[in-house]
């Protein structure tokens, strides 16, 4: 019996159908490590999957690597979910992966440990590079995924706390191998594309998820396009423990989604009871101020009033009529010294005057000279003497001179 | 507040600290009758200069006053949510 001869696309066909109808094959589940990746433009994916003695080809669609949460690294211990198929074209066989699961997570966390280390030490996290936020920005620009827990969460706390914000979605992809390339997409339009109104500040994140689920955020080039952003970037990538490069880069790590939302929509009604109160310790200030210049002013002016023309004049005046008063008493008091001087001399003039004896019973007795005599030393026997008495004279004759004896 | 020499904000400090200078000199110099009235005179202007400037800026200071007054930041928010 002779075999019928077949072309080569026949045999490949027929191969095809077999292990398209193998139920093992149809739908298998292989585990090994990841290598040799390649992206081709079209969106497929292709790599190798390997252990320690054996190689197997394989490769996912476009479609299917959309979906995927997981980064595809070199080296990563994988376990494929897929089929085993025949790639016509080239007569070989090849794995069709649907989805893929990492296998252990110990070469991503090495891998991040890498990247931080040496973007520590190229400075991309000091603190140089931080931009300032803004305060109470108007045009809110968010990077997440348009389906998200984070972007209803930032949209209803934003709209309650600072109504007047204005929010613009760039919807990205947030986690899978497209992941990244959408987040840097979204940085660069919003830096460069979107310039018809200025965005003050972007929100860069996603909800909680696994240390896979949130690499695009560890990946190099977006920590390249979030350091290279001049506008200020907040971070909000998981929860509280999640931390990512994009955190360690941007300008602000906020902890969650809410929180960045919070940061930048600073309550608008407690800014607003805030000024009040500096109004009015500002209104305070004036009027304290004021009323302070006023007191100055009226002090200086009651001691300027003390020497208006007036008051000096009047104080001359009395002065003046303080020294009349004065001189006036020094004068009295002068006349009245001399009239008792006066009196004290006339007193004196009367109890001196001789005459007065005479009154008394004693005589003067003056010789023919008329010298007052006093002794008998020089008076002569027939000498004649005058005496006088309280009412007239009488001549007479010594007659006799008695010594007084001792 | 010091020493701006602008038109509007000259000296009320100036003016005062002259006042208060000329004050002194009445209060401890022995002056006589002409010397203290001159002295009396620059001080009375001195003083009416700096009561007219501190009108001027009190009224001033109320006009702002009145302005903030009318801004309420209550309203302000209503028209936000209004956009």
């Amino acid at each position: 019996m002779e075999i019928r001869s077949l072309s080569v696309s026949e045999v490949n066909r027929y191969i095809a159908r077999l292990l398209y109808s193998d139920p093992i094959l149809y739908n298998i589940k292989v585990q090994g490590e990841l290598s040799n990746i390649r992206y081709h433009q079209n969106g497929h994916v292709f790599f190798t999957l390997k252990d320690d003695t054996s190689n197997l080809k394989g490769m996912m669609f476009y479609d299917d690597a959309l979906m995927l949460s997981t980064p595809l690294k070199e080296g990563l211990q994988v376990v494929i979910k897929g089929s085993i198929a025949l790639y016509e074209k080239n007569g070989t066989y090849q794995l069709r992966a649907t989805s893929i699961q990492v296998d252990g997570l110990g070469i991503l966390y090495e891998e991040f440990i890498k990247l931080k280390n040496t973007l520590e030490k190229k400075g991309y996290f000091n603190d140089e590079h931080k931009k300032e936020l803004p305060f109470l920005p108007k045009n809110i620009g968010v990077i997440t995924s348009k389906t998200g827990a984070a972007i209803h969460d930032i949209v209803s706390i934003i709209r309650r706390r600072n109504p007047g914000a204005k929010i613009i979605l760039y919807p990205a992809l947030v986690q899978g191998i497209h992941g990244s390339r959408s987040i840097i997409e979204g940085i660069q339009y919003f830096n460069t594309a979107y310039d018809n109104e200025k965005i003050d500040v972007l929100i860069v994140g996603r909800g909680g998820g696994a240390l896979e689920e949130l690499w695009a955020f560890n990946e190099m080039e977006v920590v390249e396009a979030i350091h290279k952003s001049t506008i200020p970037i907040v971070s909000a990538v998981g929860h509280e423990s999640d931390y990512t490069l994009s955190d360690y880069v941007a300008d602000y790590r906020a902890a969650t989604p809410s929180m960045a939302a919070e940061i930048l929509a600073p309550d608008v009604n407690e800014l607003a009871e805030k000024l009040m109160l500096k109004k009015q310790s500002l209104d305070y200030f004036l009027k304290n101020k004021f009323h302070e210049e006023k007191n100055r002013l009226d002090f200086l002016k009651n001691r300027l009033i003390f020497f208006s023309p007036e008051k000096v004049i009047n104080r001359e005046r009395d002065k003046l009529s303080y020294t009349k008063k004065k001189f006036i008493k020094t004068i009295k008091e002068d006349l009245k010294q001399r009239k008792l001087l006066q009196n004290y001399y006339r007193l004196k003039i009367i109890t001196l005057n001789p005459y007065s004896i005479l009154s008394r019973g004693y005589a003067l007795i003056e010789n023919e000279h008329g010298e007052v005599q006093t002794k008998i030393d020089t008076l002569q026997i027939e000498e004649e003497l005058f005496i006088t008495l309280r009412n007239g004279r009488v001549r007479v004759k010594i007659t006799e001179i008695i010594r007084k004896e001792r | 507040m010091n020493s701006n020499n602008d038109n509007n904000t000259v000296g009320y400090e100036e003016i005062v600290k002259k006042l208060e200078k000329v004050i002194a000199a009445l209060e401890n110099e022995g002056l006589d009758l002409d010397e203290s009235i001159k002295l009396y005179e620059e001080g009375a202007n001195l003083y009416q200069e700096a009561q007219k400037l501190l009108s001027e800026r009190e009224e001033k200071a109320l006009e702002i006053i009145e302005l903030l007054e009318k801004t309420n930041p209550q309203m302000t928010i209503e028209d936000m949510k209004e956009e």
